[in-house]
């Protein structure tokens, strides 16, 4: 979370006081230089441990031959499928489940927020499946829906759904409770009460939830494609270990990883752009 | 017989906080007329809040009735607009936008909510922050704009908590002469709450002492220097002298008497002596 903190101490001051340094120390964003001298070494490592021969190729590729697997997948292809189609297979799959649960859960969310009635009686389900793993009922989901795509963006969809569904609820409960008197006594009610206030006022922990939900979905979906698939990067990672094609591996989670990194990524912009007054109110 | 503008008759309130029961209002009875720019003043908790919460509809009375002409007040309405006792604006939204939302909910035309908000704006001094957002003023800034917000929704009664408390000495009086001026100018009724004897003396047309525990009125005193502070043309330096003339100060007096002898009782050492 430390993305969306504000930079509160931004001082100029030659030598920022104790204080100003705690302060940055927890809202100032992290030193990008060490970060990558720390990311520098740690390839040096590893590519000391290969070079070496301290463990065989098997288990710890070298990093070019990782590079070079992970090229081959990508212009050549593995099993008759490339690396694109794998990113792309799984990216639709992510990406159909996660809008399903956002266009389902923000409302409903924000419908539980609103309705002591609608709450308690759609709580009990949504307590059930939200710490509910959901592997455990994906192979309910392959018998009804079949191996193919439906099963896996339907158990995305249950992924996310709750983690969407709880967060917009509890922004709805958090919204200011004077806010909503001072605008009701200018004459907002209704559907403008909620427009121009409790809407807005909730956006902060709609995207909190989507943020969750989205990195929830795609783990969701590699660990799915690793179970039962004929494609995509979870489908990669499994059959190259099948053929202790480890350098493929290595190359497939290094990809996995980056995409989930671009997509929270992008989740953060888009909530600094949607909610720029986030923490400063 | 004519039925008053706005009346609380026998007013309780309880409120229940965990096991306990705080009584913050004991048989209030207030008439209030329109036009009348009512001052509420009296020691921390002794529930000038509740009392406004009461008249703007946020709060039910426990005991007792509010009747606005004549009407029981049910809930909040664009009747009576408030400023509460700290600023809650909209933070997604700009100053300008803030300041626009109760004209613009009524359906005010664009070019005639321009006009009223850029009046109010210009009136608590932050035209050039029409475009900021709330997060980039100070809290004594956000405060006015609250107070800008509640003059441009033209609601009949506006109630006021605490509006400048935020504000330094210069600052405080200019805001007291605008909405002397605004309060002339359109007839509102005004209800303020604030700390500052010496504020409720020059604004109002009359000033309410509440003493705590349970919270009650011990003094309704009707005060007219607000009326001559507009007559005069360079009102700044008139309400320093205002505040200084010996009439004033008597007053003044009076009231600061009447909170400080109901805030002590008498202790038993001053009572006991015979
Ligand atoms: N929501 C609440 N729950 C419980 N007790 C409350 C609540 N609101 C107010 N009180 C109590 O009611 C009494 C009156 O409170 P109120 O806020 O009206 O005082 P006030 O005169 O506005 O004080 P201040 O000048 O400090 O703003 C206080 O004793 C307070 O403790
Ligand atoms: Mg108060």
């Amino acid at each position: 979370m430390s993305a969306v903190l504000p930079s509160i101490a931004t001082t100029t001051d030659d030598d920022p006081g104790v204080e100003a340094r705690m302060l940055q120390h927890y809202a100032g964003s992290r030193n990008w230089t060490i970060s990558l001298a720390s990311v520098v070494v740690g390839l040096c490592i590893w590519q000391a441990v290969t070079a070496f021969g301290i463990l065989s190729p098997a288990l710890l590729p070298s990093i070019s031959q990782v590079f070079h697997a992970g090229l081959m997948v990508a212009t050549e292809g593995f099993q008759g499928v490339t690396l694109l189609d794998d990113v792309a297979i799984s990216l639709l799959r992510v990406g159909g489940g996660f809008l399903m649960a956002v266009l389902v859960g923000v409302p409903l969310g924000l419908w539980i927020g609103t309705s002591r009635f609608v709450e308690s009686v759609l709580d009990p389900y949504i307590q059930f499946l939200r710490p509910l793993p959901p592997l455990g009922y994906y192979t309910l989901l392959i018998v009804w829906f079949g191996i193919g795509d439906t099963s896996k963006v339907v158990l995305l969809f249950l992924t996310g759904l709750p983690i969407i569904v709880v967060s917009s609820a509890a922004g709805v409960r958090s919204v200011d409770r004077d806010l909503l008197l001072a605008t009701s006594s200018l004459g907002l009610k209704g559907f403008k009460l909620f427009r121009f206030v409790v809407f807005p006022s909730c956006l902060p922990a709609i995207l909190t939830g989507m943020r969750l939900a989205l990195g929830a979905t795609f783990g969701s979906l590699v660990a799915a494609e690793l179970i039962a698939a004929e494609s995509g990067l979870g489908w990669l990672i499994l059959t190259a270990s099948n053929y202790v094609r480890t350098s493929i591996v290595f190359a497939g989670i290094i990809v996995i990883g980056v995409i989930a990194l671009v997509l929270d990524h992008g989740v953060v912009l888009i909530g600094r752009k949607l909610v720029p007054w986030a923490g400063k109110a | 017989m004519t039925t008053p503008f706005l009346e609380a008759k026998q007013i309780g309130v309880w409120y229940r906080s965990g096991s306990q029961v705080v009584n913050a209002l004991r048989s209030v009875n207030l008439t209030i007329n329109e036009g009348d720019f009512v001052c509420l003043v009296g020691p921390s908790g002794c529930g000038k809040t509740t009392l406004l919460h009461l008249i703007a509809g946020f709060l039910q009375p426990s005991k007792g009735d509010v009747l606005l002409k004549g009407r029981r007040i049910g809930g909040p309405g664009s009747d009576r607009a408030v400023v509460m006792q700290h600023p809650t604006l909209m933070p997604w939204m700009t100053v300008y936008q803030n300041v626009e939302i109760g004209p613009r909910t009524r359906g005010v035309s664009v070019p005639e909510r321009r006009e009223t908000v850029e009046h109010y704006l210009k009136l608590v001094g932050l035209s050039e922050f029409a475009q900021r957002h709330p997060y980039e003023l100070s809290g004594g800034m956000q405060q006015r704009v609250a107070v800008a917000r509640a003059l441009a929704n033209d609601s009949q009664v506006v109630l006021m908590d605490e509006p400048f408390g935020a504000l330094d000495a210069l600052t405080r009086e200019t805001m007291q002469l605008e909405l002397l001026r605004i309060w002339s100018l359109t007839g509102k009724t005004i209800i303020f709450v604030t700390h500052d004897v010496e504020e409720a003396v020059a604004c109002g047309t009359r000033v309410i002492v509440m003493t705590p525990r349970p919270g009650r009125i011990v003094m309704d005193r009707p005060v007219e220097f607000s009326r001559s502070l507009l007559t005069d043309k360079r009102s700044m330096t008139s309400l320093r002298a205002v505040k200084s003339t010996s009439a004033f100060v008597a007053v003044r007096e009076e009231l600061m008497g009447s909170i400080l002898g109901s805030a002590d009782p008498p202790s038993p050492l001053a009572s006991g002596v015979h």
